[in-house]
């Protein structure tokens, strides 16, 4: 044994929602929107001493050749609002969400993770993800407006201009001095100006700095947008590269990348996604992933991937070419979109993408 | 005999006078904090009160130094206080000119699973340019625009809050199918200010449609709330003028094909409390001293306890109301005072509830949990 301290790592859980590897069939899988479904997963995560406990979004419905998607889990609470409720009832759990940087605005947002993080004394986490897509935009007022190549550029200002928002209020602002009369300097409280292709803001912010200041900042995007938008302004990245070698590679990619922005290998943080079957024995839990596995995929559901990877394996896109997944935040517009489930289980959905494969044994647990 | 009173308490920064921080019972460092909210609404909750309302906006409402500024985000404030209550109603406001409704519909749903259907509504509009230029994507609307996009919002949220039927969720394990797609409705909605295409990413919610409550502060939010309002808060200054505008509220919701009872009409009253009438007169002027005046309101008590229960019993008596949207100066001590002196005397008299009957504020306010808008069959669940 080395005297050298061990390197601690950090876990998180996710609750297992909308995707198509929650096994909802099971008949110990209990609500997918009851508050007492998310009180139950998060306080044993944090029974568990994880860092945080997170929560994917999506902001339409999937759909299938044109009519919603009915074989997977569908449905799904606010998840800010579900997050400051368990506020309530944990204790020192992080709280993360995502939360699209597309259908919402600097202003609206900042102010709701400087409330979460006020209501929980300090452990709100917000993974920002951009959605370029026509189709989620149809349930907003701007409609599809982002062009997909600028979904980063929208991504990096809307982080910015939240962190001149939070910066804005000195840490010490609210002096409440009763005495004296002064509730809030007015030197305490600066103005914002944030002029950029996004977003044109100025004014007053009206939320006192949060505990942290900022949320812990989660990004999620693989691509090379994304990798560079976690090394500026990132504090974690997920990683769908589960593997050694594709693990080692990305780690070194991300890491690299850091210096450019003058900061350090260990500012940024590379959470890959696990998936873990846990039984008595390793011959128990081998049981236990292949039971889980066969509830993963039912007859329809295998139909279903046939029929929406069938012009994608037509075109020998599928063993070389990463299917896009249909994630929460998008619907499959591709022919191949939704495909590659079985077979990517532990992998994070597409860049942009919110949510890690689910823990596939908390929705049986 | 007399109809049990409805009462909601606004629990907004240190109470509604601008010197209230200053009251040596304030504890105006613990604004921000979780507690100070959890401990008003817990006390309200004491009180066998109808709700407790938070108000909200995207501004600093003041420049004074010597006035609380800056406020939480109400909604998740009062998703906060839900796990540690279990039967007050729970009502936020939310704005609706600078906000997407797909957003405000799941916000609201989702408060309403976590608090087990006792959230409510409180619709307001940003008039400000201070407003406009911290989202900086539209010029201030005037405010025909502002109510009638108010307008529009809440329709749009109240059908997203039907476009699941309550028995969408089937988990058929024999047809593999997690939900029954032909429950879930397309919402397409097309107004003038936005179009909304639905469903809701939120199943539908315990109340089914949480309660929507208007504040009528001018004509334009008076005609939203008889439109669309489960409770319409008034400024009215006497028995005489509420019976006025319960009467023009009365004639709206016929002219709107809404039955008169689907909506409680509150009279919002800002209150001071004391032991007598010259310590409360005091107490208002030091306040006033160290804060400026209140904003001038139609009703207001500064005086004892049992004068309001008097006041309070003879607006019922005169079934001009259905309850009030109380107001303290002061926070915690106004509240205190109403729940331990004013509530206790409305009881003895008969006017209030004792104890809470039912576990969603749709129940305290006697209103049925509504039928799905879409729903082909009338087989919905209860709570």
């Amino acid at each position: 044994m080395s005297d050298k301290p061990r390197k601690q790592v950090h876990l998180a859980a996710h609750f297992p929602g909308v995707n198509n590897t929650t096994v909802w069939s099971d008949p110990q899988s209990g609500s997918q929107t009851d508050f007492s479904s998310f009180v139950h997963l998060a306080r044993t995560a944090e029974r568990g001493k994880f860092d945080f406990f997170f929560l994917a979004e999506g902001l339409r419905l999937r759909e299938h050749r044109g009519e919603i998607f009915d074989l997977d889990v569908v449905g799904r609470p606010d998840s800010l609002t579900v997050l400051s409720a368990l506020a309530a009832v944990t204790d020192r759990i992080g709280l993360a969400a995502t939360l699209n940087t597309t259908f919402n605005e600097p202003y609206e947002l900042a102010r709701q993770f400087a409330t979460l993080d006020h209501l929980s004394n300090g452990r709100a986490a917000w993974n920002a993800v951009t959605s370029p897509d026509a189709f989620t935009g149809e349930n907003f007022r701007r409609g599809g407006f982002l062009e997909r190549s600028l979904r980063y550029d929208r991504a990096g200002e809307f982080i910015t201009a939240a962190r001149a928002l939070w910066d804005s209020w000195a840490d010490d602002a609210v002096v409440a001095d009763a005495e004296s009369g002064v509730f809030i300097d007015d030197a305490s409280i600066a103005t914002f100006h944030h002029g950029g292709d996004e977003f044109s803001i100025s004014g007053e912010f009206n939320v006192p700095r949060s505990p942290q200041g900022h949320p812990v900042q989660i990004q999620a995007g693989d691509s090379d947008g994304g990798r560079e938008l976690a090394a500026q302004q990132a504090d974690v990245i997920f990683s769908r590269h589960s593997g050694w070698d594709d693990g080692r590679a990305f780690f070194a990619d991300v890491k690299r990348r850091l210096a450019t922005y003058g900061r350090a290998p260990d500012d940024l943080k590379i959470v890959p996604a696990a998936v873990a079957f846990l039984g008595d024995d390793r011959e128990d839990a081998l049981e236990k992933a292949a039971h889980i596995r066969r509830q993963q995929v039912s007859p329809q559901g295998a139909i279903a991937f046939l029929d929406r990877c069938g012009d994608a394996i037509s075109r020998r896109t599928i063993p070389t070419v990463r299917c896009r997944t249909s994630t929460p935040t998008s619907a499959p517009r591709s022919p191949a979109a939704g495909c590659a489930t079985s077979r990517t289980r532990s992998r994070w959905p597409r860049s942009g993408g919110t949510s890690p494969r689910p823990s596939t044994s908390a929705s049986v647990s | 005999m007399t109809k049990s009173l409805h009462i909601g308490i606004s629990i907004d920064g240190a109470g509604q006078h601008p010197g209230a921080w200053r009251d040596p019972r304030a504890r105006p460092e613990r604004l921000f904090t979780a507690e100070h909210t959890v401990e008003l609404a817990r006390l309200a909750e004491r009180g066998v009160l109808d709700y407790v309302s938070l108000d909200d906006s995207f501004r600093l409402r003041t420049d004074r130094t010597d006035h609380v500024r800056g406020q939480l985000d109400a909604l998740l404030t009062l998703a906060r206080v839900a796990p540690q209550t279990a039967s007050i109603g729970l009502v936020p406001t939310v704005t609706t000119t600078h906000t997407e409704p797909f957003h405000v519909s799941k916000n609201l749903a989702t408060l309403d699973f976590v608090s087990l259907g006792r959230a409510g509504w409180l619709v307001d509009v940003s008039t400000t340019e201070a407003e406009a230029f911290h989202f900086g994507r539209r010029t201030v609307a005037g405010p025909a625009d502002l109510y009638a996009e108010a307008g529009e919002a809440i329709d749009v949220v109240s059908q997203l809050w039907d476009s699941w039927e309550d028995d969408a969720v089937i988990r058929d394990i024999g047809t593999g199918r997690y939900i029954d797609r032909d429950k879930l409705h397309v919402t397409n909605f097309e107004g003038k200010y936005f179009s909304v295409r639905g469903p809701s990413i939120t199943p539908r919610s315990p109340q089914g449609q949480p309660i929507v409550v208007v504040d009528a502060v001018n004509e334009l939010a008076l005609e939203v709330g008889i439109e669309r309002a489960d409770v319409i808060l008034i400024h009215a200054a006497s028995i005489t003028d509420a019976a006025a505008t319960r009467e023009r509220i009365r004639r709206g919701l016929v002219g709107v094909a809404r039955a008169p009872d689907d909506v409680a009409v509150l009279a919002v009253i800002d209150v001071q409390l004391a032991d007598t009438n010259e310590a409360a007169a005091a107490m208002r002027a030091q306040l006033d001293a160290w804060g400026g005046r209140l904003p001038a309101s139609a009703l207001e008590h500064i005086g004892t306890s049992q004068a309001l229960a008097d006041l309070l019993e003879a607006w019922a008596a005169a079934g001009v109301v259905d309850g009030f949207h109380v107001r303290p100066a002061t926070l915690p001590d106004t509240l205190e005072r109403f729940v331990d002196d004013v509530v206790p005397v409305l009881q003895q008299r008969g006017v209030v509830r004792t104890e809470y009957v039912g576990t969603t504020l749709r129940d305290h306010f006697g209103l049925e949990r509504p039928a799905n808008r879409y729903a082909t069959t009338r087989a919905h669940g209860g709570t």
